[in-house]
């Protein structure tokens, strides 16, 4: 026993390092992206210290901000109506329905559609308090968080695509999962003929993403456009994400292997807007009772 | 004391709001917070050499989004701190004074940071992308950053050598 406390006690060193070693391995590896707890205090303290930083900085990139703001301005103004879905105009008579898209007008005495083009996607603007670009996971932080309406799972898009996913929120800031981020997959298509695929990084160039699973029978271009395709209920349809760079098919089956040069340059970004869809619940809700019956 | 206290809060500062904003083609990140393990004397008792770097890599940790990256090869790297330090031994040295360029003097401050520096990288990034399939590229990672590390390092150290002289 005395034996045993000495050696203990000459070595503590050495079992304080493995002790030490293993809560920061544990931290490493616990959790997908990263523990709940972390991610907490990481918002909440990271943000507070680094946005009036961030104000510093930023003023530094003004003018490139302004041109991607312009420029993003532009398409917008283009394309007002993509974020409407159309609906049928239906009105009950008879049954009395609880339902966010029908509202009761008391003088026509029955039920009518809230509107025609009902809102499904609606955009809060921020901007980015921390941003990497050259680890293997990489989060952005931005500066609205919970109080201004943000949750878990809405999609943030930047002046030119998109770039990734809110993954956590505090208070008065959120972190988001970029899409330079070798554990995101974003549901993404062909704009020219619609085909599905999965959008991934590699983990290697911050300009450059994978698109898999797109079979070799299907013609593809250098330069086509590869799009969102609305079916993660997190970004709506069509929201540039890149353009092909270059494919060459995979050795061990009949798919292509794609690299496509992202539209969003993650290394200058500063403004960015999040989407929240506000059918995102209720589309979660159904696509998860057909699993359950599977 | 009081003195490494300042230091520690000084290179947190430096590394969060400086370093980390260094994204040079994603290959170049320099650690340059590992300076405080550098520079700490060789008999500094080892509890507090070991937590003292488990909370500098934990508080960067948080600022950088990375839970316990920095935490494992900051610890790490104190863990051999003393024996990379003695390995280079080219004079006496007063055990008590801080391991800075001025104290060292070059040939060991070069050679002792090198390594040190080295071995942090070494297992930050492969900690970091947890898998050895892409063996060259993290190689090039570690390279590239440990050099901007070292300058960082050196060039720092030689203002306050100067300003001694």
């Amino acid at each position: 026993m005395q034996n045993l406390l000495n050696f203990l006690w000459k070595n503590y060193a050495f079992f304080l390092f493995l002790l030490l070693e293993f809560i920061a391995l544990s931290m490493v590896v616990s959790s997908g992206h990263q523990s709940a707890v972390f991610a907490y205090s990481s918002n909440q303290m990271g943000g507070e210290a680094l946005s009036s930083w961030q104000g510093i900085i930023h003023y530094f990139n003004l003018g490139e901000a302004n041109k991607q703001l312009v420029e993003e301005n532009k398409k917008l103004r283009a394309q007002l109506d993509e974020s409407f879905i159309d609906r049928d105009i239906i009105t009950f008579d008879s049954i009395s329905i609880n339902d966010s898209l029908i509202k009761w007008d008391s003088t026509l005495n029955k039920y009518l559609p809230n509107d025609t083009n009902i809102l499904a996607f609606e955009y809060i603007g921020a901007k980015t308090i921390s941003n990497s670009t050259h680890k293997q996971k990489n989060y952005l932080m931005l500066n609205k968080g919970r109080a201004q309406g943000v949750s878990e799972n809405m999609g943030v898009i930047g002046p030119n695509g998109i770039v990734g996913i809110v993954y956590s929120t505090s208070n008065d800031f959120s972190t988001v999962v970029s899409l330079l981020n070798i554990k995101t997959r974003i549901s993404a298509k062909l704009k020219t003929n619609n085909e599905l695929g999965i959008l991934q990084w590699d983990g290697q160039d911050p300009n450059v993403a994978q698109f898999n699973s797109i079979e070799t029978y299907i013609p593809i271009q250098v330069g086509d456009s590869i799009i969102t395709s609305g079916f993660s209920h997190i970004f709506p349809e069509g929201l540039i994400i890149g353009t092909i760079q270059d494919y060459h098919q995979n050795t061990n089956d009949n798919t292509y292997h794609i690299s496509v040069k992202l539209a969003t340059q993650f290394s200058s970004l500063q403004y960015v807007t999040i989407i929240r869809n506000r059918f995102y619940e209720e589309q979660m809700l159904l696509e998860k009772t057909l699993e359950d019956e599977r | 004391m009081i003195r490494s206290i300042l230091i520690f809060i000084g290179l947190i500062a430096a590394q969060v709001l400086v370093f980390n904003h260094f994204q040079f083609s994603g290959f170049i990140n320099p650690a340059y917070y590992i300076l405080f393990i550098i520079l700490m004397p060789l008999n500094t008792p080892a509890w507090l050499r070991l937590l003292s770097a488990f909370f500098l890599g934990f508080i960067i940790d948080l600022f950088s989004q990375s839970p316990g990256l920095h935490t494992a090869a900051t610890v790490l790297a104190a863990f051999v701190q003393p024996y990379v330090l003695q390995t280079f031994k080219t004079t006496d040295a007063d055990g008590s004074k801080y391991s800075s360029l001025s104290h060292l003097g070059f040939q060991w401050f070069i050679s002792y940071s090198i390594l040190l520096i080295l071995i942090h990288h070494i297992f930050y990034f492969f900690l970091e992308v947890f898998r050895f399939s892409y063996f060259l590229d993290t190689l090039y990672r570690i390279i590239l950053s440990s050099f901007a590390t070292f300058i960082a390092v050196f060039l720092s150290q030689l203002v306050i050598y100067k300003k001694q002289q």
